[in-house]
């Protein structure tokens, strides 16, 4: 029954999340054993055969465009650097002031391969996710100007997880173009690197510098690493199972439903689809770092505590880390750096000082980031309005930067104060939080007259038991997701102050050490949201 | 060095660079103060700063700026 | 060579003790009467494993198809031959086979019914393995108790006997109209049948024909769940393992089903009218085969006489009526 017919399965194998039964109970135990069986040169294939496993049971043949998007990636990066050889070659043999226009001239030819290289992957993307999006739009626009022209609206499939291994393949192709990775010539290497099974439903967006090399040199798993990784999927699952997914027929309600309620609930509701997301995001990562930390690979952090940041900026630095890199390094930078922009800045930082200086170039390369960042999440106009939300916010800071600091002189704040600190954090918290209701809304449309409603119609009386009872999460509920929460602030507290939990449970007593483990274990059993009565809910990321 | 540190110290005054390692990794220089420092740099010492060498590593200390803009000198 | 020994060993350990404690919990979480108050899961359908030791003539399995159509007591009613429906909403065929082991340990119907709806529900390896973690460790299934739980559940004392008055037939007398009319327009297309499905199809198929029973598949009658590709492809799949098939949908002629007044919810369920002309095409069918012993005047079998009786209590007295207009006939 089990393995066969799992393998056998395809789309019915129920694998949509780390945390069902197929994947924590049949095949990570599977992949362990038969990575433990195999002799050390052959664990790195085990990997990739996994890896390639899991996204047909999870997509089908759609697995051909991740294989197509490696065979892709892995010429473009051989061409790009030959490109650099030859380069290299015609300074060596050139005369010392021909050497800048030849160094120029190759510049040129690698930027056009990896424009177009570039423009293939990114294409793709934006015809498979946006496409329909897109002359859905035209079509609009058609309509407006008078004309009779529709154009038909194409359906695609999309691969599961293209928005994050698209990520990945572009940043290998810049970093080899700018040349601070060698181009890697081993096809499984990095097709390993592209379908790693943990990060490929979800992320993290991995660089090529941080894992490729990691994931290939792969040895046998320390019992110390089981032990270590398999407490940290546990509490992914405490956090998506016992929170998230309790607090999810709530969300669903009110989200789908809002015209029936008042301001208080549509805020409850807000504040709530905040948890879930951070609770079901985050948790996922947890189980993605605690499965990659079984064989022994370290992935790159997603969160760092995001709801203890005291500005909009710092919140995406704690937030989703690898995706604000991502467009940190690809997006912004560039734009930045590019002439024009540099030009900007020299100027404006002569006549307006160097605060405002910068802002303008840096103003429209934020810009793209978020326009971008918003539209990464999805085809609609929704995500593009929660992009230019936080684009809004985190410009205006900048903007009034010199003013708070200024007031604060002038109040005699400290900055430092925990009282000042702790303001900070709930405005930020109160900010994210309004954000997201406009990412969960079903549309633009209804997010607005959401956010209309709660502004103009909230009322705490409207938080009363009765309302509640409706809307499928009960008190009983809400205590457990509050003490969750509890247990979850507490960890973040010690992490914040450097202290690893896992490593110092390890040094205790062991029967300290498993006490606290059967007590997580019973405490998911019985506290999570799962079985007859609830419905399996996705990892939200999975869809962008 | 001096210069260096002069320039810093008019983008974003109150901090030790001569000591600080972690001006980046500590959030104490955000991407703006960090574009308006390249501008500087760039007229200052006549280098061009690729987007490659916007790293942490680069921009943690003054010392490590000093001795990026040595490297770029020497390459140009 | 010594340590992995050791970890391998502190593992089982941790492991055997983990189990210990979900065993305890079990114990704790499992409802302590089979009733919908104390949290049983559907005890509508699981009423069978209260029903007299080899009583049941007849089971039907399926989804909210079978406790919609058919009612046993109005079989009783006309025959005095015994059915249950073993029917739960959204059925999946993995929790049907668990019903099939369940109903053969202490009954032996000569039919079993197969609703075909329930073909057509997709189910996943995960449920399969949770099903049966459930079985085993039953607070997989129960955990959501915690909210209700008493000190009184600390007992290994369960009464499981309580019955279930109506046989699993759900009644309900609300008209909510079907305007379609085609929902059978004949066509050579099918609909594909999940795979994990006709695995399953094939194993209960095996498991009756090893426990000498009838098994028939049926379509119960519905505009919104049924149409004529899926009959297509259960028509064949009947074929391919030698399997009796009823399309009710396609012998309306028979069967009378009035779409304006009997359906609950416009065509995807009957409602008790409906479901009285369709229990009186089974209840006939049962009869021509000539498999069962009409066991109305049979004292062991005075329950469902009395379970009759409250039904038409309960209903004010939808089956009597019939009754009397059959006899006026």
């Amino acid at each position: 029954m089990t393995l066969s017919s799992l393998l056998l399965g395809g789309s019915y194998v129920g694998m949509t999340s780390f945390f069902t039964v197929a994947f924590l109970m049949v095949f990570l135990p599977a992949c362990i054993l038969l990575y433990t069986l195999m002799p050390g040169r052959a664990k790195k294939y085990v990997l990739l055969g996994a890896s390639y496993g899991f996204y047909w049971l999870i997509s089908g043949k759609l697995v051909v465009c991740l294989f197509l998007s490696t065979l892709s990636v892995h010429y473009f990066g051989l061409w790009l650097d030959r490109i650099h050889r030859q380069r290299d070659e015609a300074v060596r043999a050139a005369e010392k002031p021909e050497r800048k226009a030849i160094k120029h001239a190759y510049l040129l030819r690698s930027r056009y391969v990896l424009l177009f290289a570039a423009l293939l992957h990114i294409g793709t993307l934006l015809t498979l996710k946006y496409g329909s999006f897109f002359i859905r739009n035209v079509n609009f626009l058609l309509e407006h100007m008078g004309l009779s022209l529709h154009l038909a609206i194409p359906k695609y499939l999309l691969p599961i997880g293209i928005s994050f291994f698209t990520m990945q393949a572009v940043s290998y192709l810049f970093d080899v173009y700018r040349e601070t990775i060698k181009p890697d010539e081993n096809l499984f290497r990095l097709g390993l690197f592209m379908s790693f099974f943990p990060q490929i439903v979800e992320g993290p967006i991995c660089r090529y510098s941080q894992t490729a090399e990691q994931l290939w040199n792969v040895k046998g798993i320390t019992f110390s690493n089981l032990t270590l990784g398999l407490q940290r999927i546990l509490f992914g699952m405490m956090k998506k199972l016992v929170v998230a997914d309790r607090l999810n027929p709530l969300v669903e309600t009110v989200f789908t439903g809002y015209q029936h309620y008042q301001g208080g609930i549509i805020a409850l509701s807000a504040v709530c689809y905040t948890v879930q997301l951070y609770m079901d995001f985050s948790g996922s990562m947890d189980a993605v770092m605690g499965t990659a930390q079984i064989f022994g690979i370290t992935m790159p952090e997603n969160f760092a505590r995001p709801f203890f940041s005291k500005t909009i900026s710092e919140f995406w630095k704690r937030w989703h880390i690898t995706l604000g890199a991502w467009f940190k390094d690809y997006i912004f930078y560039p734009v930045t750096m590019s002439k024009p922009m540099k030009n900007l800045t020299s100027a404006a930082r002569k006549k307006i000082g160097n605060h405002f200086g910068p802002l303008l170039a840096g103003s429209v390369a934020l810009f793209c980031v978020w326009f971008c960042n918003g539209l990464w999440h999805g085809a609609a106009w929704s995500y593009i309005f929660y992009g230019m939300y936080h684009f809004t916010l985190i410009l205006a800071g900048n903007v009034i930067a010199p003013c708070v600091q200024w007031t604060n002189k002038k109040l005699h704040i400290n900055p430092e104060w925990f009282g000042y600190r702790l303001f900070q954090i709930l405005r930020s918290c109160i900010l994210v939080v309004i954000g997201e209701l406009f990412f969960r809304a079903e549309g633009l449309r209804n997010g607005l007259a959401m956010f209309r409603r709660m502004v103009t119609d909230f009322r705490f009386s409207s938080l009363n038991q009765e309302l509640l009872d409706g809307l499928g999460v009960d008190t009983q509920d809400f205590i457990i997701v509050g003490i969750t929460l509890l247990i979850v602030l507490l960890i973040s507290i010690l992490n914040e102050k450097g202290i690893q939990v896992r490593a110092a449970l390890q040094k205790r007593h062991v029967v300290v050490r498993w006490a606290v483990l059967y007590g997580l274990i019973l405490y998911i059993v019985i506290f999570g949201a799962y079985g007859p009565g609830y419905i399996p809910v996705d990892p939200i990321y999975a869809n962008f | 060095m001096d210069k260096l540190i002069e320039i810093l110290e008019d983008i974003q005054p109150d901090i030790d660079y001569s000591t600080c390692e972690d001006l980046i990794d500590g959030h104490r220089l955000d991407s703006l103060s960090i574009l308006s420092l390249i501008a500087e740099l760039e007229d200052e010492f006549d280098i061009t700063i690729p987007a490659v060498e916007i790293i942490p590593a680069n921009f943690n200390s003054a010392k490590a700026m000093w001795s990026m803009i040595g490297r770029l000198q020497e390459e140009d | 060579m010594r340590t992995v020994m050791k970890n391998t060993l502190c593992s089982l350990l941790f492991l055997g003790i983990l189990a210990g404690l979900l065993a305890l919990l079990s114990v704790l979480f499992r409802p302590k009467e089979n009733t919908k108050e104390a949290g049983f899961q559907d005890p509508r359908a699981n009423g069978i494993l209260s029903e007299p030791e080899d009583s049941i003539d007849v089971v039907i399995l399926g989804d909210s198809e079978t406790y919609s159509t058919f009612i046993p007591l109005q079989i009783w009613q006309d025959y005095g031959f015994t059915s249950y429906v073993c029917g739960t909403p959204s059925q999946k065929l993995c929790y049907t086979e668990e019903f099939l082991e369940k109903t053969f340990i202490q009954q032996n119907p000569r039919i079993v019914f197969l609703e075909t709806d329930a073909i057509f529900q997709i189910f996943t390896q995960s449920e399969i393995i949770a099903g049966e973690a459930e079985n085993l460790l039953p607070v997989f299934r129960y955990h959501d108790r915690w909210k209700t739980l008493r000190l009184s559940d600390w007992s290994f004392q369960v009464d499981y006997s309580t019955k279930e008055n109506n046989k699993g037939y759900l009644f309900s007398t609300l008209v909510r109209p079907s305007d379609r009319k085609d929902h059978m327009k004949k066509t050579n297309a099918r609909e594909e049948i999940p795979s994990k499905s006709i695995r399953a199809v094939e194993d209960i198929s095996a498991f009756c024909r090893k426990n000498n029973t009838r098994l028939v598949l049926i379509s119960t009658p519905s505009t919104i769940n049924w149409n004529y590709k899926r009959h297509n492809s259960i028509a064949a799949l009947a074929e391919s393992l030698d399997l009796e098939y009823i399309d009710m949908n396609l012998m309306n002629q028979q069967i009378g089903i009035d779409w304006s007044t009997d359906t609950r919810d416009r065509g995807s369920h009957l409602n008790v009218y409906g479901a009285v002309k369709a229990t009186a095409f089974l209840g006939e069918y049962l009869a021509d085969t000539g498999l069962f012993r009409d066991k109305r005047t049979d004292d062991a079998y005075a329950g469902w006489d009395a379970a009759l009786e409250e039904f038409n209590r309960s209903t004010g007295g939808i089956l009597s009526d019939k009754g009397t207009a059959k006899q006026t006939q």
